[in-house]
């Protein structure tokens, strides 16, 4: 083994990567080169420096990450109630296109009456009077289904605008937080910064005063 | 520790809240030490750390145990720390190029101890992601390159040059920055 092939075995070998029929040749070389043995002591040196990163303790929220689960479980409900509302309005739609020749509306300033099949028998002179005096007469086909259509655009609008409304919120919310988080981001960089600064000329003042 | 994670998922799946905490409670420590060495961002931890396990939360219903609960758990991690940095363009500040190599003739008398995990934890954040990933798994997880191997899916002698060359890399560095570690007298 030279040293070269050595120096790319070192790493697995410090880690304990290597089983020992692999080790074994690399050991032997180690045996007999100081150059590669100094490399082996660089190596665990840095190991040693790696470790020696703090870590900062964590707890998880358990509480809050059952409301933003919660939230965002509602956020998935409300997108597919606004996907089944427009599904059921081209339904609708659809339903409407292959049978609205059999169906009748009777739209009147006080009531709205539909009728599927054959028109019933003529009314009584009397009710067909006063039918003609209260209101419209029935519409055709395809006024009806233009009415039953804006209808069911409008019920989709409406719930449109709605989950905007909430969507706008929500955004407006995210956008605060995420300021919040670069303000304090910001700071703590500053902050960091200074206490390194001031740390530095800690340890300079010491050195002079210690030096005569 | 393997079987307990399976019995905890099953009793949390069936719909025990109380098995989604005492994982939570298991796994927090590990997942936030894995973040602070990938992120290298302190302040942001707890706030990964908790989108972590919110995903885990979410996707708990789907997990089949195909492999270690620990390679899902960390495939996440990695997820959400790539997640992170893409909304954050900004990059860690690196120290100044222009601080002399070095600042005293030995090392040891330069890097007070925080100096050194501050210089250490500095340069690890400038690796390569794919470099501080691999370092970050195998030096603070414990995990071997197979391991490593499945959770990222990249062949584990890929992973072993890349471990190298975040060393090489780091040594190199922290030389530069006048930490560097010292070869011993031969």
């Amino acid at each position: 083994m030279n040293c070269s092939q050595a120096h790319d075995e070192l790493p697995a070998l410090v880690y304990g990567d290597l089983k020992p029929e692999e080790a074994a040749p690399l050991r032997k070389h180690l045996a007999d080169c100081p150059a590669c043995r100094r490399e082996q002591d660089a190596l665990q040196q840095l190991r040693r420096m790696l470790d020696a990163v703090p870590m900062p303790p964590v707890e998880v929220d358990l509480p809050r990450l059952y409301r933003q689960a919660a939230a965002q479980q509602e956020r998935r409900l409300r997108r597919w109630r606004r996907a089944a509302v427009a599904l059921a309005a081209v339904a609708a739609g659809l339903a409407l296109l292959a049978f609205g020749h059999r169906l009748e509306v009777q739209l009147e300033p006080h009531q709205a009456v539909l009728r599927w099949g054959s028109s019933p028998a003529p009314r009584a002179p009397a009710a067909q009077a006063s039918l003609n005096h209260e209101g419209p007469t029935s519409q055709g086909p395809a006024e009806q289904l233009r009415l039953l259509s804006e209808l069911v655009r409008a019920l989709a609008r409406e719930q449109e605008a709605s989950d905007q409304r909430q969507q706008n919120s929500l955004a407006r919310l995210e956008g605060r937080v995420a300021d919040l988080q670069y303000l304090t981001n910001e700071r703590w960089t500053t902050t960091q910064r200074n206490v390194a600064a001031l740390y530095a000329a800690h340890v300079l003042q010491t050195r002079k005063g210690a030096i005569p | 520790m393997g079987t307990d994670d399976a019995e905890l998922i099953q009793r949390w799946q069936r719909g025990d809240p109380a098995a989604f905490a005492a994982l939570v409670r298991r796994w927090q420590q590990p997942v936030a030490r894995f973040l602070a060495r990938y992120v290298s961002r302190t302040e942001l931890i707890q706030d990964l750390c908790q989108e972590v396990f919110l995903r885990v939360y979410h996707a708990g219903p789907r997990y089949r145990e195909a492999g270690a609960f620990s390679t899902w758990l960390y495939r996440i991690a990695v997820n959400v720390a790539r997640d992170a940095g893409r909304r954050r363009r900004r990059e860690p500040v690196a120290l100044n190029e222009d601080e002399p190599a070095t600042r005293s003739p030995s090392a040891e008398a330069v890097c007070e101890q925080r100096e050194l995990a501050r210089l250490v934890a500095q340069a690890v954040a400038e690796l390569p992601e794919p470099l501080r990933l691999v370092l970050v798994l195998h030096h603070y997880e414990g995990m071997n390159f197979e391991q490593i191997a499945r959770l990222t899916r990249t062949p584990a002698s890929t992973l072993k040059s890349r471990f190298a060359a975040a060393l090489r890399r780091l040594r190199e560095r922290l030389q530069q920055l006048g930490c560097g570690p010292e070869e011993a007298e031969g």
